[in-house]
């Protein structure tokens, strides 16, 4: 074998075996940079009789594009798979912490409902924790002493307030402040006098949503929950019962279907005459709808979390997964 | 409610398999909770919830009425006629009604020589399943009754009914009853009591008394059917703790049109389970009359409010199936009320009826047609949700934790707390005066499960006692242990930076302050002060009063030593508080911005000794006042007091950068300024420097 063929032959052995672009480039310096060994074969040919010179010259760059034809050959393997390189760093070592921080999931959810209300053109307003009874209840058609109450036990501040048992209490506060049309949304705490356990506690969250217009009716208030319960869950059944709340009439509960099963979501229903009356408001020329949503409820459902306390709780490794 | 299915079909036919029952029921508003395929009698039994408004449904009568509706067929009543062939009951007993607002009717019938025993076993098995115990055969058709009509009776021993007399009046101050779970009662004077001639014998509508209760030497009963005032019940029920079902009942609403035929179909069950023979007559005292109102229709409005289009004879049709009769008026429908539906006031509860009846999962589903309307979200909402971004940024750890707090939890500083009247228990007791022991009691909790770094902040409102009435106010707290880098691997290079190696390993009250500052200087908050403060939520000696001119935006500091040990918390910690009402007054909207200058900066590091009492900013503010604007930043990168220096002395080193808007800076402009900075911090703090 010539000297030539034995340089192409190392060259093309040493390219083959080449593990990593780095080294790649050094068999390249190495063979045809400018004082590579198959360049330095071209110094040979002052050495050689005349009439072989320009075969040897054109053996020599035929070599050349050899090996340089090799080398691209080999640096297209390498890109294709990084794998088989061997890194100079363990690139397996865990990556450097960055505050590992989380919304807390029912910020999360309250923002969620937040953004899916404003897209349909609800206004959110804030109400106080610590509520007026008149507007708890007496501005909701509660008649005095009635049964209904006994779903609204109550934790009572002083002779004229209370902790807001559900978030409807903003109806009465916004009636006295605006005129319809109006789409208001508003989300808070809620409490009730009731012991804690995995489904129950004395304080959940709830939205509650209402509007007011001249043309409202209970399909709208169905198209809208349903454009809701799509958002928020996807694909779902969705069901309207009837049920009782003294504020609306007629009065409905809303659930959603969730692996085969019925999830009560909360209340709804059409603004009871009563309800706009006293807010000012004539129900003949305006109709409205309202429902109030459990808030817990929502993540509890989607990510199937089986205790209510867990929210309130805050351990760092619970809330670290949200 | 339980309601075994084999009575209901007593009135109902009953097509559908008990599954499809409580589906249907459901769908009505009547929530089946439960449901089991065979109860105690052998038939499927439904657990039904009755909504409040419903007092007519807490029946067999009234649940078959519904699903006759439902069905479309007809609902079969039993036979309210009794065989009366003893003397006229009004010769044997006499009825008055003395407070007509408490108590709108009463009616009474009376069965002689009966004989007491055993109820048979169907009536037996039927009380079972609907979760009643047999007594004996005439509370047990008294009870039935009930269950069957909805209407609550109580049968007294005729002849232990002194003068033979009922009086329906008040309670007298001082008067007491045993009633007939064998407890003394004390009754009050707006309580409604069933009296003889002389003595309370009943808590009406709520407990029959024991002295004139039915036993076996029983031979002579009246049985009472009445009507009383729902609200007077239910408070009575309430104050004597004695919630029954007859309680439920009246405060739900019992019919007043049926008050008599109940009495005659429990006198009638008597005579033929315990014999004996029924006086002729039902005593009946009607204070109020029962009245079948009428209530305007229109069906224009129907459609309006259910969005379907619906003519009068459909909305005939819905309403007829439900046992409302109609007549035509213009091309509106007069509907007449049967006297069991309380809950039927007005027109909307009509459409309520025909929706039901055409259900409301048949109705279209559409959005809101009209004017378009602005979404958006609240001004607070807005402001929180920045708060929580910049804090999060900051490595902080969103928690929510409760408003109600326990009793012994420590106020903020001069805060009177709202108390619950009610408390649930001493650790459910009164509203939070400050975010921070809650944030504590979490830090605390975390600590318990080993986790030793966490920072955490939460956004939520406070609450105080003013002084007209409770007021709640909004913050923004956090609080910190432990370092961010949670594990060693992580932590940053103790080579390169062996500064920021210490400082990882453990928060201090300046990284508590970082936040702080953060957030300020993202909400446009500029000329902040800290000042030393006290307070009983922090570490005397390490806290600061955060402060823009007369406001108090809040406080930064070392969590009181005693506060965290409360909390189980054995990690040193650090929080903060602020008042977002004060961020919403001072924040800056948009942000002031300029354009980044275009010429090299030039950095002088400048170390000086003054006494350690001098305070970092006083030092910062006398260079400000004696540089030119073009001293764009003063970073302190040092600071010692030690052996080094004199004692009571510490060294304070400082990087000044120098920048021009218009030029690149010459090292004799350069020198001339420092010149004037240290001859200032000379002068007015007596520095020394240190080459």
């Amino acid at each position: 074998m010539s000297q030539v063929e034995n340089t192409v032959e190392q060259a093309r052995s040493a390219v083959a075996s080449a593990g990593s672009l780095k080294e790649l480039d050094q068999l390249e310096i190495q063979y045809l940079g400018r004082k590579g060994e198959v360049t330095q074969l071209l110094k040979q040919i002052g050495s050689l009789p005349p009439e072989d010179r320009a075969a040897f010259g054109q053996r020599v760059n035929a070599a050349k594009a050899e090996v340089a034809a090799a080398m691209e050959q080999r640096r297209e393997e390498l890109g294709a798979s990084q794998s088989s390189v061997a890194a100079e760093i363990d690139v397996t070592l865990p990556g450097r912490l960055v505050p590992r921080v989380t919304r807390h999931p029912l910020t999360e959810t309250i923002q969620e409902i937040k953004d899916i209300f404003i897209g349909l053109g609800f206004e959110v307003v804030e109400s106080p924790d610590i509520e007026e009874y008149r507007f708890n209840f007496g501005h909701l058609n509660y008649p005095p002493d009635h049964p209904a109450m006994d779903e609204q036990m109550s934790f009572f501040i002083d002779d004229e307030h209370l902790l807001r048992t559900q978030t409807t209490a903003v109806q009465g506060r916004v009636f006295q402040d605006r005129k319809p049309p109006m789409r208001i949304c508003t989300i808070g705490r809620c409490y009730r006098y009731e012991a804690v356990d995995a489904t129950h506690g004395h304080t959940f969250m709830q939205v509650d949503c209402f509007a007011v217009d001249r043309d409202i009716t209970l399909a709208d208030l169905k198209g809208t929950l349903g454009q809701f319960a799509h958002e928020m869950f996807g694909e779902v059944e969705t069901r309207f019962r009837r049920d009782f709340f003294p504020f609306v009439e007629p009065g409905a509960d809303f659930a959603v279907k969730w692996k085969g099963r019925w999830l009560e979501l909360g209340g709804a229903g059409m603004i009871h005459p009563n309800v706009l009356r006293m807010g000012g408001i004539d129900p003949e020329e305006w109709t409205g709808f309202a429902f109030g949503l459990g808030v817990e409820r929502m993540p509890m459902v989607k990510r199937g979390i089986n205790d209510l306390r867990l929210f309130y709780e805050n351990g760092a490794r619970f809330l670290r997964q949200f | 409610m339980f309601v075994p299915l084999d009575w209901i079909s007593d009135y109902v036919d009953l097509r559908m398999t008990p599954q499809e029952t409580a589906e249907a029921l459901t769908m009505l508003g009547l929530e089946v909770e439960d449901w089991s395929e065979a109860g105690a009698s052998g038939s499927a039994v439904l657990d039904i919830t009755v909504t409040s408004n419903r007092g007519d449904c807490l029946s067999m009568i009234g649940v078959a009425r519904e699903l006759a509706a439902d069905e479309n067929v007809a609902l079969k009543q039993p036979s309210f006629e009794m065989l009366a062939e003893g003397p006229p009951a009004e010769e044997l007993a006499a009825v008055q009604i003395a407070d007509e607002e408490l108590c709108y009717r009463y009616a009474a019938t009376i069965v002689q020589g009966v004989q007491v025993g055993e109820s048979p076993e169907w009536m037996q098995s039927r009380l079972s399943a609907a979760g009643m115990r047999p007594i004996n055969n005439i509370v047990d058709v008294t009870n039935y009754v009930m269950l069957e009509t909805g209407q609550p009776l109580h049968a007294f021993d005729l002849d232990l009914l002194g003068g033979q007399q009922i009086i329906v009046r008040r309670a007298r101050q001082g008067e007491t009853l045993v009633t007939l779970d064998g407890q003394k009662r004390e009754l009050t004077t707006d309580m409604l009591a069933i009296c003889d001639r002389d003595r309370p014998v009943a808590v009406a509508g709520v407990m029959g008394g024991a002295e004139s209760e039915v036993t076996g030497k029983t031979v002579n009963v009246l049985i009472e059917s009445a009507c009383f005032n729902g609200s007077s019940i239910r408070r009575t029920s309430r104050a004597l703790g004695l919630p029954t079902e007859a309680s439920y009942r009246f405060e739900r609403g019992v019919d007043l049109g049926g008050t008599a035929r109940a009495a005659t179909r429990a006198a009638e069950l008597i005579r033929q389970l315990a014999g004996g023979t029924i006086a002729q007559g039902v005593i009946d005292v009607v204070a109020r009359e029962p009245q079948e109102r009428e209530v305007l229709l229109r069906p224009q409005r129907a459609s309006k409010l259910l969005g379907i289009p619906l003519t009068a004879e459909e909305c005939q049709e819905s309403l007829g199936r439900l046992s409302f009769e109609t007549k035509t008026q213009g091309g509106d429908l007069l509907v007449r009320i049967p006297t069991y539906r309380n809950d039927i006031n007005e027109e909307i509860d009509l459409i309520e009826e025909i929706g039901r009846v055409i259900g409301f999962n048949n109705l279209p589903s559409t959005l809101i047609d009209g004017v378009s309307l602005q979404g958006k979200d609240s001004q607070w909402g807005k402001l929180e949700s920045k708060v929580r971004g910049v804090l999060q940024s900051c490595g902080l750890q969103e928690v929510v934790t409760h408003s109600i707090v326990p009793r012994e939890t420590p106020e903020a500083q001069g805060i009177q707390p709202v108390e619950l009247r009610n408390a649930l228990s001493a650790d459910v007791a009164k509203m939070r005066t400050s975010l921070v022991p809650s944030l504590v009691q979490v830090l605390g909790g975390n600590f318990s499960h080993d986790i030793r770094d966490l920072w955490v902040f939460e956004v939520g409102k406070v609450f105080h006692q003013g002084e007209a009435a409770p007021a709640e106010s909004r913050r923004v707290a956090g609080c910190l242990m432990g370092t961010r880098w949670d594990g060693a691997w992580t932590l940053p290079d103790k080579k390169l930076h062996p500064e920021g190696y210490a400082r990882a390993l453990s928060v201090d009250f300046y990284q508590a302050k970082g936040a702080v500052e953060e957030l300020l200087q993202r909400c446009g908050i500029d000329s902040v002060s800290f000042c030393p403060t006290a307070g009983p939520l922090w570490r005397d000696g390490y806290v600061a009063e955060i402060r823009q001119g007369d406001s108090i935006l809040g406080f930064v500091g070392e969590v009181r030593p005693e506060l965290r040990q409360a909390y189980g918390l054995k990690a040193i910690a650090f929080g903060f508080e602020l008042n977002l009402e004060a961020l919403r007054d001072l924040q800056t909207q948009d942000l002031d911005w300029s354009a980044p200058s275009r010429f090299p900066a030039v950095k002088r590091d400048l170390a000086i000794v003054v006494d350690q009492a001098v305070e970092y900013a006083t030092v910062v503010a006398t260079i400000r006042r004696s540089a030119p604007e073009i001293l764009e930043g003063i970073e302190l990168f040092d600071m010692y007091q030690g052996e080094q220096l004199a004692p009571g002395k510490k060294s304070l080193a400082y990087s000044l950068t120098f920048r021009s808007y218009e030029k690149t800076l010459t090292e004799d402009e350069i020198s001339a300024i420092i010149a004037a900075v240290r001859s200032a911090l000379e002068t007015e703090l007596g520095a020394q420097f240190r080459e």
